[in-house]
């Protein structure tokens, strides 16, 4: 095999453990986990002493399937959609895909967008779980970092919705200066 | 009647961490009202231990040990819509032995308010102006809201509705976060 056919080999195996991962992050339904996000927001709002409206931001949808959606604001680069503003004057927002299993709920698929102040390179930062495989694992894992650098991705593992955050909020926020 | 401020109950519980959790205070809520909803913010906001107890059938004593096994939780009562008069005033004679150290909860309908002041003037002074009719959050999203975020969509990825919706039955929809979200906006998320 070729050097690339080994990688490409290689990122096959690397989704196949992140694909076993994802049952392994059990979440509470939707309903209840919209209130643990709330509740953690509001925290971090309070903490940081920003004034985001939380309970405006978070919506909640879902359908017949028993799939539900989460958001936070709206994920646009535009910057003047609806997000939570963090001190540095970075905007986040996310959407969390889930399916509803009694009490609890299975993840399906996230995308949590932090877009950094104007003056600030790179642009943006993106945590993604895409709901299936990339058909070319080796360019986009299932779950990668977007370094918000054209096209490149990194594999990571599969992170919890609030694991997400904490690394937004306690990680890469407070690296955000001048 | 006086008019009462309508809060969800994310915004009660913060209620309660800015009272302090020794705070009293009544939950207007219909009668097919799950009490759990207030416990889990309760639990989430306020960070203490929650809990809901029934005041029926009446009795002091059960209700008193109930109320001080632990004392230093947030207990949500309910069944007060069934207290008699006679039972409101044996509540409020022994009102001292219903004090505890962690916040309580009345849960009650609008008509329980006239018994209350009535028949439990002391009780009703624990509470004073801390009186929220019970409101949904508002976090499910509206019809407007989605059609916006839809829109939204169509607009940043080039397509309509119905191509998400064939793309993703042939199974050729790229492998994105947004497109689970907009099948499961347009309710199809069987498709996703």
């Amino acid at each position: 095999m070729s050097l690339a056919d080994d990688a490409h080999s290689r990122a096959r195996d690397l989704d196949r453990l992140i694909e076993d991962q994802i049952p392994k992050i059990r979440l509470s339904s939707s309903n209840e986990l919209l209130s643990e996000l709330r509740a953690y927001m509001d925290r971090q709002d309070r903490t940081l002493g920003v004034g985001n409206n939380v309970i405006s931001q978070l919506k909640r949808v879902s359908d017949p399937s028993g799939l539900a959606q989460i958001n936070l604001g709206v994920p646009s680069l535009d910057r003047t959609s609806s997000a939570f503003v963090l001190r540095s004057g970075s905007r986040l927002t996310f959407g969390i895909s889930v399916r509803d299993e009694g009490r609890n709920a299975a993840l399906i698929a996230y995308r949590f967008q932090v877009q950094f102040p104007e003056w600030h390179s790179p642009n943006y930062l993106r945590f993604d779980l895409i709901p299936r495989q990339h058909e070319v694992p080796l360019r986009e894992a299932r779950c990668h970092l977007h370094p918000g650098a054209r096209d490149m991705r990194i594999p990571i593992p599969v992170l919890s919705p609030l694991e997400v955050l904490d690394r937004i909020f306690f990680v890469i926020e407070p690296q955000i200066r001048r | 009647m006086p008019e009462f401020s309508s809060r969800p109950a994310f915004e009660i519980a913060r209620r309660i961490e800015l009272r302090g959790t020794n705070a009293w205070l009544v939950v207007i809520a219909g009668g097919d009202w799950n009490p759990g909803e207030l416990v889990r913010e309760v639990r989430l906001v306020v960070d203490v231990p929650a809990r809901s107890v029934s005041a029926m059938p009446f009795d002091l004593g059960a209700l008193r040990n109930a109320l001080r096994t632990p004392t230093d939780d947030v207990v949500i009562v309910t069944g007060l819509d069934q207290l008699t008069g006679d039972n409101w005033t044996v509540l409020d004679v022994n009102r001292s032995a219903l004090e505890r150290t962690g916040a309580v909860i009345l849960s009650l309908s609008l008509a329980t308010l006239g018994p209350l002041n009535a028949w439990a003037p002391n009780l009703r002074s624990f509470i004073g102006g801390s009186i929220f009719i019970l409101t949904d959050d508002g976090s499910v999203m509206s019809d407007d809201e989605r059609r916006l975020r839809l829109e939204e969509l169509a607009l940043a990825y080039g397509l309509t509705d119905e191509e998400v919706i064939r793309r993703a039955s042939e199974k050729n929809l790229p492998a994105e976060p947004d497109f689970a979200e907009w099948l499961i906006l347009l309710g199809r998320g069987d498709l996703v």
